[in-house]
């Protein structure tokens, strides 16, 4: 690329999470052009009323099929190079041979050790200290490209899946900029291999994956588990009493129990739901989704106690799911 | 290990990147490490991004540089942060600190060494508070006013519950810098104080004005770190009555470092000032590095940088963990006319900075933006 010429970029996105990035290279008067994926409706006709304005090409993939015609877009629309944020679908090779090493993903995750679609889900999960916005270039396979950097992100004790989704988004319109200003000024982008020993691909979760196993999970992972799907996935199954409820927030506690897990032990000095988990540990749940909605663990405990007319504290029992 | 050193220009202080030059390669002779390779690349005034990635790219791919030390802005820094990731180098940012970033961005490769001139201005509400103050006027100009050290100021008169009722701006070329639209303020209120941000040649134009138009001012004047740089007090006019202020650095300062300090810079016919000292301090870091770093390990090396303290002529200086910034102590210091009628820094006490650097760093900015880019004063 001649040095010091305005790159011209296009972006491939699926929703608002792109949106930092979509505004500061306008700003930037980088961008060129905006794919949209299997996007919400609403998001797509903001992306498109915004590009008309903008005078910026659009277009919408909403399947795999009609990625198949990333390719021409290309071709007509001539980007320097196209930065995919969240894009759902797989770039065939065709759309890749458009020039090599014009496309750049934005992995949310850290890499090669969160590869998959759902990183902010399994990194929250397994209880990591940091995330990573991971920029590198794309290849035919997901997330196997040369790392050009990466932007840690610390996870605090309170982040959910919205609140780390939020800040890497703010992240990603940051690196986005430095990114295109690497393109701009730099002589050559420097990369690195990505260490295949240390990769693991994990898959958009399954239904199982998002339920809390009583006899096996210990408070501190049901923690973990239900902040990694708030609230894309209103928070974690259960089965209580053989009803499915979904735990929304909860918090590890110093209490310890000698029963068996699964167990609603009472309300503790906060009015949180105190329930008995693996290796003797003790989760304090805070709000429940039941049949009629959100309740706090105050209002279902003594709803529960209304209506079985016993004290629910020891006889309440939360059914184990086994995988 | 090689080092790489992003030197810049200004206007003002023509001769700033052979001050810091001096300043590196003195250490480094004292301390006999001379065999460290160092390569310098200029950056204009350090406003030009291009000119700024430009010359980093080429201490890294051309020179094969470990450690970059570059006398830039936060927003310059932020340009470098990823080619400093890519290739897991070391940046050190040399920092006045006169300016607030926008945030206090944490990467793992860089570092920012500052003189913390805006966390001495966020002091200053304090120490005029133990002095009685109830209300202050201020005054500032078109660059000096530019950075955000002066948010900081206002933010730590707030915090001391000091009102600050009376704003002046002055113009930037000699014939339009004035002072009297401070005359209805100083004739009018009572229990009242002067701040103002000023330096180089506008020091010595508003000590003059003070001087000239209010020869009988009761008011004292309180100077943040920018306005108490000692080369620079050394030209300008003593203006009368009581100046006081907190400072960075003075070469009254009996530490061992310091005495070192002056008597090597001065066996070498080098100047002392603040960026001698930057580059002094530049030579101290290095000396640390040198212990610490692998090559190829930028990473760790910064966050086994940031973990350590160093001794320096202006005291031990640490660096925050959440921020990668470092903070030193500040000192209290009364300006006294010397032979020449001309001012001198007299110290009068230590201010321990880490409890105000914590709450320094987490003010709300409330829009305040500053679009200085440039590493230095400059026009």
């Amino acid at each position: 690329m001649q040095l010091d010429k305005i790159p011209k970029i296009a972006i491939l996105c699926n929703g608002k999470f792109a949106i930092p990035a979509i505004q500061i290279l306008g700003i930037e008067k980088m961008l060129c052009g905006i794919g949209v994926g299997d996007a919400d409706s609403s998001f797509v006709s903001l992306i498109h009323d915004e590009c008309e304005r903008a005078q910026i090409q659009f277009n919408h993939f909403p399947s795999k099929d009609k990625v198949s015609e990333l390719r021409s877009w290309l071709d007509k629309l001539q980007p320097d190079y196209i930065f995919s944020i969240c894009f759902p679908f797989r770039v065939d090779r065709k759309a890749l041979e458009y020039k090599e090493n014009a496309f750049i993903n934005f992995h949310t995750g850290p890499l090669p050790e969160f590869r998959g679609p759902m990183p902010i889900f399994e990194v929250l999960r397994y209880g990591k200290e940091y995330t990573a916005m991971t920029v590198h270039y794309m290849s035919e396979n997901f997330d196997e490209g040369p790392i050009i950097f990466e932007e840690r992100i610390p996870i605090k004790s309170n982040d959910t899946f919205g609140s780390l989704a939020l800040k890497l988004s703010e992240v990603c319109g940051y690196a986005a900029k430095n990114m295109a200003q690497m393109i701009q000024f730099g002589s050559r982008i420097p990369s690195f291999p990505q260490h295949e020993k240390e990769a693991r691909y994990f898959e958009y979760p399954e239904k199982e994956d998002t339920q809390i196993r009583w006899n096996q999970m210990s408070a501190q992972e049901i923690e973990a588990l239900i902040r990694a799907c708030n609230p894309w996935n209103t928070g974690v199954e259960a089965i209580l009493e053989n009803r499915p409820v979904r735990l929304l927030s909860a918090n590890t506690t110093d209490l310890k129990h000698e029963v068996l897990p699964g167990q609603c032990l009472g309300l503790d000095e906060k009015r949180r739901l105190i329930v008995s988990c693996m290796e003797n540990t003790c989760i304090a749940i805070n709000v429940l989704q039941i049949d009629k909605g959100f309740c706090s663990a105050d209002e279902f405990f003594l709803s529960s106690r209304h209506i079985s007319g016993k004290n629910p504290a020891n006889t309440l029992l939360f059914n184990n799911l086994t995988r | 290990m090689k080092i790489g050193l992003l030197l810049p220009r200004s206007t003002f202080y023509t001769s700033i990147s052979f001050d810091i030059f001096n300043g590196v390669k003195a250490k480094l002779i004292a301390d006999s490490n001379e065999q460290i390779e160092i390569y310098t690349e200029n950056i204009g005034f350090g406003a030009e991004k291009q000119v700024v990635y430009r010359a980093a790219e080429q201490l890294i791919m051309q020179h094969d540089t470990d450690i970059i030390f570059a006398y830039i802005s936060h927003s310059s820094a932020q340009l470098l942060r990823p080619l400093f990731a890519s290739t897991n180098r070391v940046l050190v940012v040399l920092d006045p600190g006169a300016n607030l970033p926008q945030e206090w961005p944490k990467s793992e490769n860089i570092v920012y060494h500052s003189l913390n001139n805006a966390l001495g201005a966020f002091c200053l509400g304090e120490l005029m508070k133990k002095d009685g103050i109830r209300e202050a006027a201020f005054s500032t100009g078109y660059y000096d006013g530019g950075y955000l050290q002066t948010f900081a100021l206002a933010k730590g008169l707030e915090k001391a519950g000091i009102q600050l009722n009376h704003n002046v701006a002055t113009g930037y070329i000699r014939e339009e810098f004035s002072m009297r639209d401070l005359k209805p303020y100083l004739d009018s209120n009572t229990n009242k104080a002067l701040v103002a941000i000023f330096s180089g040649d506008f020091l010595q134009w508003f000590f003059q004005e003070m001087q000239v138009k209010f020869p009988d001012r009761k008011e004292s004047i309180y100077l943040p770190p920018f306005s108490l740089e000692e080369t620079m007090l050394l030209s300008a006019p003593y203006p009368g009555g009581t100046v006081k202020g907190i400072a960075a650095w003075s070469k009254n300062l009996t530490y061992d470092s310091n005495l070192e300090f002056i008597e090597t810079m001065k066996q070498n016919s080098y100047k002392i000032n603040l960026f001698s000292l930057l580059g002094w301090e530049t030579g101290i870091l290095i000396n640390l590095l040198k212990q610490i770093h692998r090559s190829g390990e930028g990473k760790k090396t910064v966050a086994a940088l940031t973990s350590s303290s160093i001794e320096t002529p202006r005291g031990k200086v640490e660096f925050d963990p959440e921020t990668n910034t470092s903070y030193g102590s500040l000192y209290t210091a009364n300006i006294v006319k010397n032979d020449q009628n001309n001012c001198e820094l007299l110290i009068s006490g230590t201010l321990e900075t880490q409890p105000a650097f914590s709450e320094m760093i987490k003010l709300e900015l409330e829009n305040s933006v500053s679009g200085w880019q440039n590493s230095y004063v400059c026009n």
